[in-house]
């Protein structure tokens, strides 16, 4: 401002010298916004008396608001100007002007100064040196203030536009910056986008409502008499707002009051002049409407226009921004809520319980009036199970056959189970149904009843994947019902053995752990069914024919119990289970395998490999132990006793010894001055000869009879 | 796009009452059973209760939430599920 100030008593000045008249810039209560600038001593002698703001408001008091510069009377009996000085056309300042003496009216003034001030001979003096003006003269001096006044009011609108443009511009990055923050609110936009346009007396702005069904509603508004409007309800196509949005287009009206649509803002007194309202996108989509205007000045169009695509840009990218936000936030709700979900109905025991998730959650998604399964028991193709809220008995027998039949029509790989069928109940609800499919086999299917109204793509995506997990959980429980349950039950017995007995507890849980080994090196397939049957060799047949639901723990476990009444067993796991189940209960004595004539030779010969290759761990801590002074030495065999026990030919014997090192067939072959071929021809009949069938194996071997290379 | 507002407050209640279906209980219980604030389990229950999940019985700070199990019923339907 001071800048401002400065140009303006620059004009005052060079105005007061053209006109000769002492001039000052007043606000409207009559404070002065220039110094003075004094052209004569009676000016002086007057305000010193009254000060300008006296003077202007006594001048003003009868007339009011001026509109135009007027020659006015001032109580000594001159007279002076006062000019009006519109900022973006409201009267802001007044420029005034003083003193013209008209012809002849000088004694007139000194008599009526006299009165007013007790020093005559100084208002002598000072009337003296001013000069009578003639009409013309008074014409010329009024032109001139004018001119003034023109030219301080261009200047002044000029800036005031500049400063409410650089205040737009300043919204604008402001609100840019705080939509990157997530702090802009819309309600403060709003006041400050009407603070920053003079022309325009009130804008808000109307949303579309959570439900998306074509109501709306003014979130915001700011300015005069506007209050009623707030939270004021309308349909798309009612009224100037709901016009505009259901067209998707700026509209304009200059003389809005003619318009029949203007009756909503007549009821509540608002006599509006112009109005604009422009469609607020988010997403894409209309979300809304902004709008504004104004009651006294006529708005213009293009101005109009610009204003509020520009605004309604802003507005949307907040409403976009702030949508994004909500949705992530969602998203990301909806994904850890489906994994804890997930984790609960994949990992729950029964089954029930999985039924019961999968009816509770979707309707607390839906809110919905029922949700229900309709399930195919196991086992039972006569049956329908049905787990239900929501449905009276009647309701759930109707509609339960109704689903049965329909799917059992259909074939399951024609199910699809990323989206659901969108049925109606014979009483006429609305309901989603989601086959629960899961690997080609079919468990039921999951209906969802949902209201009229509602939008079922806003769920479909979640219930589908819902009822997957729900498919998942059912295939689980069906496939593993056998083995998981057994678990639990085999535990249970394991537990009970170790109260019991903990001799054979301890026996049992030793010959599971060598039947794990022994069949992960060589009968994989049984590995399974020995880990869990090895836990019930202590318990007989009656007790597994009642717990035990799979067929090939079962079998396994029943021959076993005959093992002694059988000349041979047939069943591969009850032959590795006789024989470690001997093996332990002879204290892990290796010749017992003399003993069993029902074991095949083949079997022995792996359990034998095995438990030597098991020993050569103990066998490396025994010598070491041996060293510090504890244990017997065990007896040493050299070369000519490995040759004499093996078969192996000296050359074999070179090259085993290297093995027994760690070389390589590379390095062998270096060391020996062989090729690499002849290295593996050694070593597949050294295989041979010690009967087993890699590397390792042999190693084991070797240092099983006692045999370890000499040192180089 | 998102455009159901999915709280995971009312999926854990509805969890908690399923492992818990014996459960009577009143607000201020609850909130202790569960970690939760009163304001934030509140409008939670209603929920519940509005969709049938829950029961409500009596009124005030003393009315006691329960669990409605689902109707589980078994119709006889001949060859209900042949071929599937």
């Amino acid at each position: 401002m001071e800048r401002n100030v400065a140009f303006l008593q620059d004009i005052q000045e060079a105005y007061a010298s053209l006109a000769n008249l002492t001039m000052v810039l007043i606000d409207q209560e009559g404070k002065r916004v220039t110094d003075i600038s004094f052209r004569d001593d009676f000016s002086k002698m007057i305000f010193a008396r009254h000060k300008a703001r006296e003077a202007v408001v006594k001048a003003m008091e009868p007339l009011g608001t001026i509109k135009t510069a007027m020659l006015l009377d001032s109580i000594s009996g001159a007279k002076y100007i006062l000019s009006p000085i519109n900022v973006n056309n409201k009267l802001t300042y007044y420029l005034f002007a003083g003193y013209i003496f008209e012809e002849s009216s000088r004694n007139f003034v000194q008599v009526n100064m006299e009165t007013l001030i007790e020093e005559p001979l100084k208002v002598a003096n000072a009337l003296e040196a001013v000069s009578e003006n003639t009409d013309e003269e008074k014409h010329e001096k009024m032109e001139l203030v004018k001119k003034a006044s023109d030219i301080m009011s261009d200047y002044l609108t000029l800036h005031d536009e500049k400063s409410r443009n650089n205040k737009k511009f300043g919204v604008i990055q402001q609100s840019l910056e705080l939509i990157r923050q997530d702090g802009v609110i819309a309600d403060t936009l709003v006041k400050d986008i009407l603070s920053t346009n003079s022309n325009i007396d009130f804008i808000g702005l109307a949303l579309e409502g959570k439900e998306g069904n074509g109501d709306y509603c003014v979130e915001y508004i700011e300015g005069l008499n506007t209050e009623w409007m707030r939270d004021h309800a309308f349909v798309l196509g009612e009224g100037f707002l709901g016009h505009t949005i259901a067209i998707e287009q700026f509209q304009f009206w200059k003389n809005a009051s003619m318009d029949p649509r203007y009756l909503l803002f007549k009821k509540f007194g608002m006599k509006i002049k112009s109005l604009f309202c422009i469609p607020v996108f988010g997403d894409h989509q209309v979300k809304g409407a902004y709008f504004g205007g104004s009651y006294e000045n006529e708005l213009e169009e293009k101005g109009s226009r610009e204003h509020a695509k520009l605004n309604a840009s802003i507005l949307s990218i907040v409403l976009t921004t702030k949508n994004l936000r909500t949705d992530l936030q969602n998203h990301l709700m909806e994904l850890s809520t489906f994994n804890e979900i997930f984790r609960v109905i994949t990992s729950v025991e029964d089954i029930k319980r999985v039924l019961y998730i999968l009816v509770d959650i979707s309707i607390n998604v839906i809110r919905g009036p029922f949700a229900c399964i309709v399930s195919k028991p196991i086992d039972h193709n006569s049956k329908v199970e049905i787990v239900s809220r929501g449905l009276t008995a009647e309701k759930i027998n109707d509609y339960g056959s109704d689903v049965a039949y329909r799917v059992s029509n259909q074939r399951t790989d024609h199910l699809d189970v990323s989206q659901p069928e969108v049925n109606q109940t014979s009483w006429g609800e609305k309901v989603l149904e989601f086959p629960l499919v899961f690997n080609d086999h079919f468990y039921g299917v999951l209906c969802v009843g949902c209201h009229p109204k509602s939008n079922q793509e806003n769920y479909e995506s979640f219930l589908s994947s819902l009822a997957v997990a729900g498919s998942i959980s059912m295939h689980l429980h069906k496939n593993d019902r056998s083995s998981v349950s057994s678990e639990y039950v085999f535990t249970m017995l394991q537990s009970i053995l170790s109260q019991l007995g903990p001799e054979k507890h301890t026996r049992t849980m030793r010959i599971r752990e060598i039947a794990e080994g022994f069949t992960n090196r060589y009968y994989k397939d049984q590995q399974k069914i020995l880990s869990q049957a090895s836990l019930l060799v202590e318990y007989n047949s009656e007790i597994v024919e009642e717990v035990v639901r799979d067929a090939s723990i079962k079998s396994a476990l029943i021959e076993f119990y005959k093992r002694n009444d059988q000349t041979s067993i047939t069943n591969k796991g009850s032959e590795i289970l006789s024989l470690i189940h001997a093996y332990v209960e002879q204290g892990e004595n290796i010749n017992v395998l003399g003993d069993l004539p029902h074991i095949s030779d083949e079997l022995k010969n792996q359990f034998f490999e095995y438990v030597s290759h098991q020993d050569v761990v103990v066998s490396q801590i025994s010598l070491s132990r041996h060293e510090s002074g504890g244990l017997p030495i065990m007896k040493r065999v050299d070369a000519k006793d490995l040759k004499e026990i093996t078969q192996l030919s000296v050359r074999e014997i070179d090259v085993l010894n290297l093995v027994l090192k760690g070389h390589s067939n590379m390095e062998i072959a270096s060391e020996l001055f062989i090729s690499d071929h002849t290295v593996k021809n050694h070593m597949t009949k050294i295989l041979q000869k010690l009967g087993v069938t890699d590397r390792s194996q042999a190693i084991a071997k070797v240092y099983k009879l006692g045999y370890s290379p000499a040192e180089d | 796009m998102v455009s159901f507002e999915l709280n995971s407050l009312q999926i854990e209640c509805t969890l908690f009452f399923q492992e818990n279906p014996y459960t009577f209980e009143t607000l201020e219980g609850l909130a202790v059973r569960l970690g939760r604030n009163l304001e934030d389990l509140r409008p939670v229950l209603d929920a519940l209760v509005e969709n049938t999940i829950l029961e409500v019985i009596g009124t005030g700070a003393q009315s006691i939430y329960r669990y409605i199990q689902p109707v589980w019923v078994d119709i006889n339907e001949g060859s209900a599920w042949n071929g599937m």
